[in-house]
């Protein structure tokens, strides 16, 4: 692998007591898409919420190791978080778009990093919708509710609104698992699309997925990671029995 | 609030119980209300607080006699209660003296037994919630689940016999008692021989008719205010001042004092409020020190409201030396609705979606922008309803103000915060206990200070119907 953008050390964290994720090291390259793949509850979300400081927000969680993001340890307490998710963008399991406008979902982003400028903002919002591929079905519509948009295409508001704010690293939390099959296909699409200017990490349930998405692939199972490399390597030649076994569906 | 609770039961509870081919009664009895006890004792608590602490209702009805019942469950007889003894006697002591600081000990007696209620109430709660919890947390407990059982089960036997008490106490007189005595022979032997659709269709008549028993006190109450009152409004009657100690005249400078301190309560008792709300959900974690609050906030809310009018008349009238005035009626009124607006409001923050806060922050917004910009927005609808119900509270109550703010009669309006002003609960206090002859009137003021709350009900619905469209856009 190349330079990384993203390396973690030795991480641990606990959620009450259970030990939820057990020695964790690996390198993220940047400008790929790396997807995380195991059974329910083996960490995978918590992994993806460490690289931005979203467990923050849960009670009862200790956090021990590194992740270097651009060099400096994002774990230690004086790291700016609020600047720390503006450069490390996320997308929920289920579309949490705001009970807004369109329009001001997108703009909500740059604004409070401090744009006002009506111009700018009309700028970044049609840049965001046309990037997140949702434009051309919005575009006469700006100003409606975004609640009343379907399930899909929220989900790529939800995209459109994290890319509104430039971050490097955009996460991804299952984000396909409330779609069906037509709106994954677009979000699947996206993301192809998106690693050309982002690093993509995403966690998913759906191992075809993973397969299609990825160039990178990590195998965790019980808080552990089993495997990581190349998502050719995991899904043709794995060198754990384990991941094996669940790429072929033997449990999981 | 029973109903808000019952209402909030997620639906899929309701599906999933008739699913299986539960009767409507048994989802009801077997999974809704269980679901919905904590909000529906908090009702309860709430309830008994009130009835306790009211003044006014019961100082007209109970006869005000300093005598014990003879024999001791004479429900007929005249009785006096603590409020009332604070509320006749207060205005008549002289500052300072015995008598004075006497009445003070009687608050105190009072508060210290609402205090009893209602932490004891809040415990139950607590233990309940627990109770419901501790099968899933991992959270070390010294009881085991058979002992929690029964402690349950004798928990509820004591709850039940505490309410068939109160029950026989507060009930028409005996005539229920029959009724109360055949449910509890249903209860112990009929059950096994009823059938499931029987018990469907008991349970179903019992429900409508207590709706019904709702409904017709609403309307006697409606019927007899209007009818009597009707003849007395007229365009003098709302723009005169009163004369002849209100038997004629108008009762003009008693509807803007009740606007002013309503007004004046609000706007000091909401930033507070939603200030504290905010703190105590998005600031904070579940703690210990939260609790805390939490429970000091439920005990206030359940002080009763002529203790909160005593301290104001201690505190600020004569400590503070601000007088009886406009002013020391709004801070009371205020201290008083504080609860009501900080539970109500951290009520609808709690009822915001976790994802939309995290959807926020994700985009490194930081806590402020993420609660002014996308938590309360949509939760002004539900600081709304807090401040109504607690705007239409305020405009009814006689307790906290009569000492505080109010003067039976004045022919002008008020020039500053200072100066005492009338207000319509008090004004009709007065007038009927305390001047003969001014039956017309009465009921006058008692419509117009019923259409006031309504207004004020209603004028409030409608904000908030507009921010629930405006955000659905």
């Amino acid at each position: 692998m190349s330079e990384s953008i993203i390396s973690a050390k030795n991480l641990n964290l606990w959620y009450h007591e259970k030990h939820a994720l057990q020695n964790i090291t690996m390198e993220i390259e940047p400008k790929k898409t790396t997807a995380l793949i195991g059974p329910s509850g083996c960490g995978k979300s918590t992994l993806l919420r460490c690289f931005n400081r979203m467990n923050d927000l849960i009670n009862e969680v200790k956090i021990d190791g590194e992740i270097c993001l651009d060099g400096s340890n994002i774990l230690s307490p004086d790291t700016d978080v609020v600047a720390l998710r503006k450069k490390v963008g996320m997308v929920f399991q289920r579309p949490n778009p705001f009970p807004k406008s369109i329009y001001e979902n997108i703009a909500y982003g740059p604004r409070v990093h401090g744009i006002n400028d009506r111009k700018e903002l009309d700028a970044i919002v049609e840049k965001s919708l046309k990037h997140a591929a949702l434009w051309d079905e919005v575009c006469d519509r700006l100003h409606e509710s975004a609640l009343g948009l379907s399930g899909g295409q929220q989900q790529r508001l939800c995209i459109a609104r994290t890319l509104a704010v430039e971050p490097e690293v955009i996460l991804m939390d299952e984000p396909c698992s409330a779609l069906d099959p037509i709106a994954t296909a677009k979000i699947e699409n996206l993301i192809e699309m998106l690693k050309m200017d982002y690093t993509v990490i995403i966690v998913t349930h759906n191992m075809q997925q993973a397969a299609r998405v990825s160039d990178y692939t990590g195998f965790m199972y019980l808080g552990k990671l089993i495997e990581y490399d190349s998502t050719t390597t995991i899904f043709e030649h794995p060198k754990q029995d384990l991941t094996e076994n669940y790429i072929t569906g033997r449990f999981g | 609030m029973s109903e808000d609770a019952i209402s909030s039961v997620p639906h899929e509870f309701r599906e999933g119980s008739l699913a299986v081919g539960a009767t409507r009664w048994e989802t009801i009895s077997r999974v809704i209300v269980p679901a919905a006890l904590s909000g529906i004792a908090a009702a309860i608590i709430l309830g008994i607080g009130r009835a306790i602490g009211e003044t006014m209702a019961v100082l007209m009805v109970t006869g005000n006699a300093a005598i014990l019942p003879d024999p001791i469950w004479n429900v007929l007889s005249p009785i006096r209660t603590l409020t009332g003894t604070l509320g006749i006697e207060m205005g008549e002591v002289s500052v300072g003296g015995d008598h004075y600081h006497a009445l003070f000990g009687v608050a105190v007696v009072l508060l210290i037994i609402t205090l009893i209620v209602n932490l004891s109430a809040v415990r139950i709660l607590n233990y309940l919630n627990e109770g419901r919890n501790s099968r899933k947390s991992t959270g070390p407990s010294f009881l085991s689940p058979q002992v929690l059982d029964k402690l349950r089960t004798i928990l509820t036997w004591v709850l039940a016999a505490a309410g068939a008490i109160i029950l026989c106490i507060i009930a028409p007189l005996w005539i229920s008692l029959p009724v109360i005595a055949a449910a509890a022979v249903w209860y112990f032997y009929g059950r096994q021989r009823i059938t499931r659709y029987q018990s469907e269709k008991i349970a179903f008549g019992l429900l409508v008719t207590a709706s019904v028993i709702v409904i017709a006190i609403l309307v006697f109450i409606l019927q007899d205010i209007v009818i009597n009152g009707l003849p007395a409004l007229s365009w003098e009657f709302l723009t005169q001042p009163p004369s002849d100690l209100g038997r004629a005249g108008g009762i003009f400078p008693a509807i803007i004092g009740t606007l002013y301190l309503v007004c004046g309560a609000i706007l000091i008792a909401l930033p507070i409020g939603v200030g504290a709300a905010v703190y105590l959900v998005e600031y904070t974690r579940e703690g210990p020190i939260t609790r805390l609050i939490r429970t000091g906030v439920d005990l206030l809310n359940g002080t009763p409201s002529i203790v909160f009018g005593l301290f104001a008349f201690s505190f600020i009238v004569i400590y503070l030396n601000f007088g009886v005035s406009l002013l020391a009626g709004q801070i009371t009124l205020a201290l008083m609705v504080l609860p009501t607006i900080i539970r109500t409001t951290e009520e609808s923050l709690k009822s915001i979606p976790q994802s939309l806060r995290e959807g926020s922050l994700a985009l490194g917004a930081t806590r402020w922008q993420t609660i002014k910009s996308v938590v309360l927005p949509p939760a002004v609808p539900g600081i709304i309803t807090g401040a109504i119900l607690s705007l239409g509270r305020a405009a009814g109550e006689t307790a906290p103000i009569m000492f505080t703010a109010v003067v039976f009669s004045s022919r002008f309006l008020p020039t500053s915060l200072f100066q005492p002003v009338m207000a319509l609960p008090y004004h009709l206090f007065i007038l009927a206990t305390n001047i003969p002859g001014a039956s017309v009137n009465k009921y006058g003021t008692a419509l117009v200070l019923l259409i006031f709350v309504v207004g004020i009900y209603s004028v409030a619905i409608l904000v908030r119907n507009h921010y629930a469209n405006k955000i659905r856009g």
